[in-house]
């Protein structure tokens, strides 16, 4: 196991899935306790339509996956108080259309099935230097927003009313809060795939969940499980020759379950 | 006269199309405290949301008054408000503690974290709700009562000019309401806080109740020995129109 380390393409692949599952599994404390599981999934299925259109106008991939679910982050975020669209119709719509649009991209595009699928999958053994530099990058600035405004995004995500009455920007600091999401599921993309990185925004913190009983004890149970998953995950990809975002994926799961059986 | 915090001149409220409030006239003052009964659905809620402005009227106007005299659309200085359907969300793993010092994180320039002079500020409102005990535990976990104790001192931890309580003795023992009575007066006598809340039990509080009000889509002044007499006849007799 040990010699895979003298391998650039190794190391690449660690250091990538290890800065991706610590802002997963961070960001997991707001998806789980603001029970944004479904604004995560959404806005990983809006992105795969900024992917298909990079594709077809020869634009790098993270800058298109990151517009449209910025984009997406910021209209549903924007939207949510509308009294005549719920927030999970909302994104139920846009993550459908901007899907179908993804689609219809492809089809005009030279992306070939296989393109498509390591965006939708991940193959996080592909991951160039440059790729490991932009997820280090992207995950430096979510993790410093997060700790910079840590409370007051969670008194904002606490209790709204209140947050709103003690004149904190409450709008702003939602918006920012789906924009961070956002963020977290571009830098994603390689590693796990956008159609696994839901579950790495919510299996973390749904663990940490049922063993913690602050808010410190959380946010570290939460990252443990994230690093376990993705560094055990990776390690067991390889031993096996298995899919890697898949076998994070299910790593992460496990735990779940484990941790589960033991709180009962 | 003690200063004008907040006057309602011929408010109207409507909530999906129906009339909840229809011309209040309605002032407070600091330093008092303002006793609303009614009948459930007739509007005691809506007019403490008004006050707190939460809630927009479609007709007449709320104007707050600032510290220097003058008047504005928004409130201007810090306002308390108990809810008497709390919106916090308690499956978050906060202490009572953290939960009480939120509010001080706000103000005209909001804080990323609270400075040593702020946390002292939550200990003295943690002992004067009488839960210093309870710091250090999952607000989630607290029972009904220790729970509200524990939002009304995150309500006076911004030391406010107006504090609004919507039913705030709602699971509250015996001992904990006249606790809570005697904490009223001393806000309202030490720190010259202004206090609405409504009760559908004025009979304890009615020797702290300053001006008491009858609230059934109009609001109409009572005399404070009457309040239990006329919301008890009201609630018998009145037609609450939800």
């Amino acid at each position: 196991m040990i010699e895979l380390l003298s391998h650039p393409f190794v190391i690449r692949a660690t250091l990538a899935a290890v800065g991706v599952a610590l802002v997963c599994s961070a960001m997991s404390f707001f998806v789980v306790l603001r029970r944004m599981a479904f604004v995560g999934s959404g806005v990983a299925h809006i992105a795969f339509g900024g992917v298909a259109l990079a594709l077809l106008l020869d634009l790098p991939v993270v800058v298109g996956a990151t517009f449209a679910s910025v984009a997406a982050a910021v209209v549903i975020a924007g939207t949510r108080r509308s009294v005549t669209l719920a927030e999970d119709t909302m994104i139920g719509i846009l993550f459908a259309v901007v899907m179908a649009f993804g689609v219809v991209c492809a089809h005009y595009g030279r992306a070939t099935s296989v393109d498509l699928m390591v965006y939708l999958f991940g193959n996080v053994l592909t991951v160039t230097w440059t790729d490991v530099l932009l997820i280090g990058v992207l995950a430096a600035g979510v993790l410093a927003v997060l700790w910079a405004l840590f409370w007051p995004l969670v008194y904002v995500s606490f209790d709204e009313e209140s947050a709103g009455l003690a004149r904190l920007p409450t709008r702003a600091l939602t918006v920012l809060l789906f924009v961070l999401i956002a963020f977290t599921i571009a830098l994603s993309i390689r590693t796990v795939g956008l159609l696994l990185v839901s579950a790495l925004l919510v299996i973390p913190g749904a663990t940490a969940q049922r063993l913690a009983g602050n808010v410190q004890g959380f946010l570290a149970a939460s990252i443990a499980v994230g690093l376990a998953s993705a560094i055990g995950g990776l390690a067991l990809s390889f031993a096996a020759d298995l899919p890697s975002g898949a076998t994070i994926v299910l790593v992460a799961g496990a735990i779940f379950a484990a941790a589960s059986l033991v709180r009962r | 006269m003690n200063p004008l915090l907040v006057s309602c001149r011929d408010v109207g409220v409507e909530l999906g199309g129906r009339r909840v409030l229809v011309e209040v006239d309605l002032d407070v003052h600091a330093g008092e405290i303002l006793a609303l009964v009614g009948p459930n659905g007739g509007g005691k809620t809506t007019l403490i949301r008004t006050l707190a402005g939460l809630l927009r009227p479609h007709r007449g106007e709320v104007r707050w008054t600032a510290a220097d005299g003058s008047a504005a659309d928004e409130p201007p200085y810090a306002i308390a408000y108990v809810s008497q359907r709390p919106q916090a969300d308690f499956r978050y793993p906060v202490t009572v503690r953290e939960a009480v010092g939120m509010p001080l994180l706000g103000g005209s320039r909001f804080k990323a974290r609270l400075s040593a002079a702020d946390w002292e500020r939550v200990d003295a409102a943690l002992e004067r709700l009488k839960i210093t005990s309870l710091a250090r535990r999952p607000i989630g976990r607290l029972s009904g009562g220790q729970q509200q104790r524990a939002l009304v001192a995150r309500a006076i931890v911004v030391q406010p000019r107006l504090l609004l309580l919507d039913e705030p003795t709602t699971g509250i023992d015996c001992v904990g309401q006249e606790e809570l009575i005697e904490l009223l007066r001393e806000l309202r006598e030490h720190d010259r806080v202004g206090i609405v809340f409504s009760t559908h039990h004025p009979g304890d509080a009615v020797a702290a109740i300053d001006r008491g009000f009858l609230v059934d889509s109009r609001v109409r002044s009572v005399p404070t020995r009457e309040l239990d007499h006329e919301y008890h006849w009201h609630a018998r007799n009145g037609e609450a129109d939800a």
